[in-house]
């Protein structure tokens, strides 16, 4: 293991990364206390009792151990644990080595996963996050941490969208459609609009409401408009798929039949543009080619002009 | 005290040197990794490049974890020096404060080589030269193309007890040029819009956490300014000049407060929240740079929105086998923007009185589960929904009433199924004022208008779920859903639409020698309207508004719309390893299909073209990598992905600048055709 040492001591590694790596992390820590300074007692260092036993069958596992993301951060605030802590008491599990003496983390033949989720709760259970954990759609449908979290990774961090489109197939289609949110070019992640741990709000998103959320990113659809255009004002997704559609611009519906399917009125709104209508049709019309009634109504999300132009100007 | 939550706060944000070092072991892990790309993209289409920085060059990214005691740090960044670029860093203390920075930025490329006759690209004023446009091989090239970059910062502290602070900041800055366009029965202009937006938001929540109790309180400021609130622009079609005006400033405020009771009798857990936000904005006539029109009531206009929400949640198991929820949520939107009124020069007075939206919305339900033998699991429910709608006439209230019923199996170790039915119905009350209106009047159409968000129907949905797991080695996936809408009340409007969706994946690997995964999506959609097609009053008989009525008029005539949409796409993935810890191959390919289509029947005595091409297109991604461990630290990668995307689509296809006198477009979203070809070497050093 690499040492954080001071001037004049041994050279900790050839590698200037890591000389680069420590530099930063010697900063946050001297002025944070360090690890001996912290405001929580810090024990002597962890017994190595991770794995005693275990390691006769599983060896790799106990091997690795000490690279996990929770055996980091056990060691780090000087708390004693193994392999029971997780996966319980494993006398029986010794004396019968079948997966039903043991807390097993795995969908096919694993505990019950309300037993999982409970085991991980006795320690995350009073996370802020997990405030909601009960009653999440995700609790309710059976999934349990270990679905999307690896107990053994080296680290915390989910592996989104990947992790997230093994269940939610159709979501993994939607994504990667011509319009889409940028989710699969990793500028966005599943978490950025949902709490995957439970929300009281409908599809687990993580404001009060749809338009509220959009507007989070989306600061300059907020208005308030002078002349509004209602749907926008009481939900996106009226006129938006927003994880990915065929459609341009993340529409539900092509322009201008998402238009047409609420604006039937006299003239040009109740007009059928077919194919005559196109650039290669026999009478193009500028209300139906290339952008079609955004030709004109350019403010669709509202206008702040003081005259009505019909959300035009 | 005070000097240990100045160094905290200094040490997440590392403003402070220092080399004073402990002798304590740290843990130090990361990765390097840099290399070379070359691109190969003749057709230099902003599709290709949506929301990547694509270019030849060096490309590079690091990750770096540290770990000492009770102290984490994580840096990472990728895509270095590029237009996507992104760097984020964490760190803390476990249990005793934590803190992130992050910065991203992400280009949003609309269209390459875009062509306008006017000046002034990327300004909020637009002219040309001279009486009319240049003519059209005189045309200046742009891009539209706007880049976001966001950065922020956020520090958590709760110094080992329940309580904690955490307090977060961040500015988005979103530049670049998007289209715009503009028109009336004249014709129209498409133009860039100058997109110079600022958003900072400050966000604060403190609180109480354990195992019993969540309490939490919650604020947020945030500011958006537009640095172009209107766009000049000189109209080639009448020779004067307009304003377009561009998205207001605004301010917005949220206060919020949730709590969360946990280990309550009969293992419930029960949530409290609430939220009241503000929005406002306030900009005068003089702002916009407007002509003041005729007996204008105020020169200012102050927007105020507020949204008020509650949520009541409560779930239960009071026995093994019953588990249940129940919930109700409030959310108000209430408008209490400025009335602005004047003479519209013809003698009558506009208002945006009738304009201005408000909605109240209540919804309650409740879910049954119960556990059954054979492993299986029965859930019911039932959730009322009642939305009030202020200046929506054709949708004054609806009232939703929706049931479900569920069931789910996995008594084999090798089958998880479910399979889920719901029913809604929703009924919608009109308020429409129709006094003095009469079927000479375009007005009169509204009440045969029936709007497909919020009109009566019924709604039926059935997805069925199976998860196989037949050998250790193999995963299997089904998802399969049918959605049928039926506007059953509708004269003008969405009548129908149906949804069919199916998805199947799985993942194979054998030994420590191959993964295989693959996938296969299919959707298919049909919706159906039926239109009216008319011009109020005019011709002999005069051309009526009511479309149950036949006025006589062969140019007033009744016309139905069936759009189909099919989309179906594969991937396949492989990851083999040729030489084990040394050599590994990676071949992924990727597909999707899409085809639209319209059709069209019609009282009129000209029969209406179907239109063939809508939105059809075809996507394929090609990737190969191979990645060689020169030693443990020590990794080549040498890729290869080919990409080609097709775009069919009638309002595209023969795309023309000037497709008659009175139209002007740019070129915006017609680059969409690419094919690349990207190469990469890149060398990835771990410790």
């Amino acid at each position: 293991m690499p040492v954080c040492s001071g001037p004049g001591e041994e050279s900790m590694s050839s590698s200037y990364l890591k000389r680069f790596a420590l530099s930063l992390w010697c900063v946050a820590i001297s002025v944070s206390g360090g690890g001996g300074m912290g405001l929580l007692p810090v024990p002597a260092a962890l017994a190595a009792t991770a794995g005693e036993g275990c390691a006769d069958c599983h060896q790799q596992m106990v091997n690795t151990f000490d690279t996990t993301f929770h055996a980091k951060i056990w060691k780090g605030m000087g708390q004693q644990h193994g392999c029971q802590t997780c996966h319980g008491d494993t006398d029986a599990h010794v004396a019968d080595p079948t997966m039903k003496n043991v807390l097993v983390y795995q969908a096919k033949g694993g505990s019950p996963v309300d037993e999982l989720s409970a085991k991980c709760l006795e320690c995350h259970g009073s996370d802020t996050h997990m405030a909601m954990w009960n009653m999440s759609q995700h609790s309710r449908d059976d999934v349990s941490c270990f679905t999307c979290h690896i107990m053994h990774a080296t680290r915390g961090e989910v592996d989104q969208p990947t992790k997230c489109f093994t269940c939610h197939r159709e979501i993994k289609v939607a994504v990667n459609k011509q319009s889409h949110h940028p989710i699969i070019e990793n500028k966005l992640k599943c978490t950025d609009c949902h709490n995957t741990h439970g929300t009281s709000s409908q599809h687990m998103i993580k404001d009060d409401t749809v338009n509220q959320l959009c507007y989070q990113c989306h600061a300059e659809k907020r208005g308030p408009y002078v002349w509004e255009h209602s749907p926008v004002e009481e939900n996106c997704l009226i006129c938006h798929s927003p994880h990915g559609s065929r459609h341009g611009k993340l529409l539900a519906e092509k322009v201008p039949n998402i238009c047409q399917d609420c604006h039937d009125w006299s003239r040009h709104p109740g007009t059928p543009y077919d194919a005559n209508a196109a650039f290669s049709g026999s009478s193009p019309s500028n209300r139906f080619l290339a952008r079609s009634c955004l030709n004109c109504h350019g403010a669709i999300h509202g206008s702040a002009n003081f005259e009505n132009q019909g959300l035009r100007r | 005290m005070k000097r240990r939550y100045i160094s905290l706060i200094a040490a997440a944000l590392l403003i402070t040197p220092s080399y004073t070092m402990a002798a304590d072991e740290a843990a130090v892990t990361g990765s390097v990794e840099l290399g070379v790309r070359g691109v190969d993209d003749q057709d230099n289409s902003a599709k290709f490049q949506e929301y990547r920085d694509f270019d030849d060059g060096l490309i590079g990214n690091f990750l770096l974890d540290a770990y000492k005691g009770s102290n984490y740090f994580e840096l990472q960044g990728g895509n270095i020096g590029l237009d996507d670029q992104d760097y984020s860093l964490k760190g803390g203390q476990y249990g005793i404060f934590k803190y992130r920075l992050n910065y991203d930025e992400t280009p949003h490329n609309l269209s390459f080589d875009a062509k306008t006759f006017y000046s002034g690209v990327g300004t909020d004023n637009l002219s040309f030269s001279g009486a009319a446009p240049a003519p059209e091989a005189n045309w200046s090239s742009f891009d539209y193309s706007i880049e976001r970059k966001k950065y922020g910062g956020e520090l958590e502290v709760s110094l080992g007890t329940p309580f904690f602070v955490k307090i977060g900041a961040s500015r988005l800055e979103t530049e670049g040029v998007k289209p715009l366009a503009a028109g009336d029965f004249g014709g129209t202009v498409e133009m860039p819009e100058p997109v110079d937006y600022q958003t900072n938001d400050l966000n604060l929540m403190a609180g109480y956490r354990s195992k019993t109790m969540n309490f939490t309180l919650s604020g947020i400021l945030s500011s958006f300014d537009n640095d172009n609130l209107y766009l000049n622009w000189e109209n080639p079609l009448f020779g004067n000049s307009e304003l377009s005006v561009l998205p207001p400033e605004n301010n917005y405020g949220k206060i919020g407060a949730n709590l969360a009771l946990k280990e309550l009798p009969f293992m419930s857990t029960l949530s409290l929240n609430g939220s009241y936000a503000k929005l406002e904005g306030d900009f005068s006539i003089s702002d916009l740079n407007l002509t003041v029109p005729l007996a204008l009531n105020r020169s200012t206009f102050d927007g105020e929105i507020i949204y008020s929400n509650l949520a009541a949640v409560l779930v239960s198991q009071p026995t093994r086998e019953l588990d249940s929820r129940l919930y109700y949520r409030y959310t108000d939107k209430e408008n209490k923007s400025d009335i602005i009124s004047y003479d519209n020069g013809l003698g009558v007075i506009e208002s945006n009185a009738t304009d201005l939206f408000d909605y109240s919305k209540d919804d309650a339900g409740i879910d049954l589960g119960y556990q059954l033998p054979w492993q299986s699991k029965a859930g019911i429910g039932y959730e009322y929904q009642y939305v009030d709608r202020h200046n929506r006439p054709d949708a004054a209230n609806t009232t939703d009433d929706t049931v479900f019923v569920q069931l789910k199996n996995s008594l084999s170790e090798y089958v998880t199924a479910k399979l889920k039915y719901s029913h809604l119905e929703r009924d919608t009350d009109t308020d429409f004022d129709l006094t003095g209106v009469t079927d000479t009047d375009a007005e009169y159409i509204a009440q045969f208008v029936q709007r497909f968000d919020a009109t009566d129907k019924s709604k039926d949905e059935i997805k069925l779920s199976l998860e196989f797991y037949p050998m250790d080695t193999l995963d299997l996936g089904l998802d399969y859903s049918y959605i049928m809408n039926d506007y059953d009340e509708v004269v003008l409007g969405r009548t129908e639409d149906t949804r069919h969706q199916v998805y199947l994946d799985f993942l194979w690997h054998h030994f420590n020698f191959l993964n295989l995964g693959g996938f296969v999506g299919y959707e298919t959609t049909d919706a159906d309207a039926d239109h009216y097609n008319f011009a109020a009053g005019s011709g002999v008989p005069p051309q009526l508004a009511d479309p149950t009525m036949d006025d006589g008029n062969p140019l007033s005539y009744l016309w139905t719309q069936e759009i189909e949409d099919n989309f179906w796409t594969y991937g396949l993935s492989s990851q083999i390893r040729l030489m084990e810890d040394a050599l590994k191959l990676v071949l992924s390919w990727e597909y999707q299909k899409s085809n639209g289509k319209s059709t069209f029947s019609s009282q009129s005595a000209t029969p209406l073209l179907d239109l063939d091409a809508y939105d059809d297109y075809s996507k394929k991604r090609l990737e190969a990598k191979i990645v060689y461990a020169l030693s443990k630290q020590l990794d080549i990668n040498l890729g290869y992905v080919f990409e080609k995307y097709t775009y069919e689509d009638l309002q595209y296809e023969g795309y023309d600048y000037t497709p008659n006198g009175s139209t002007y477009l740019t070129g915006a979203y017609a680059d969409h055709d690419y094919e690349a070809n990207i190469g990469y070497l890149t060398v990835r050093y771990g410790f």
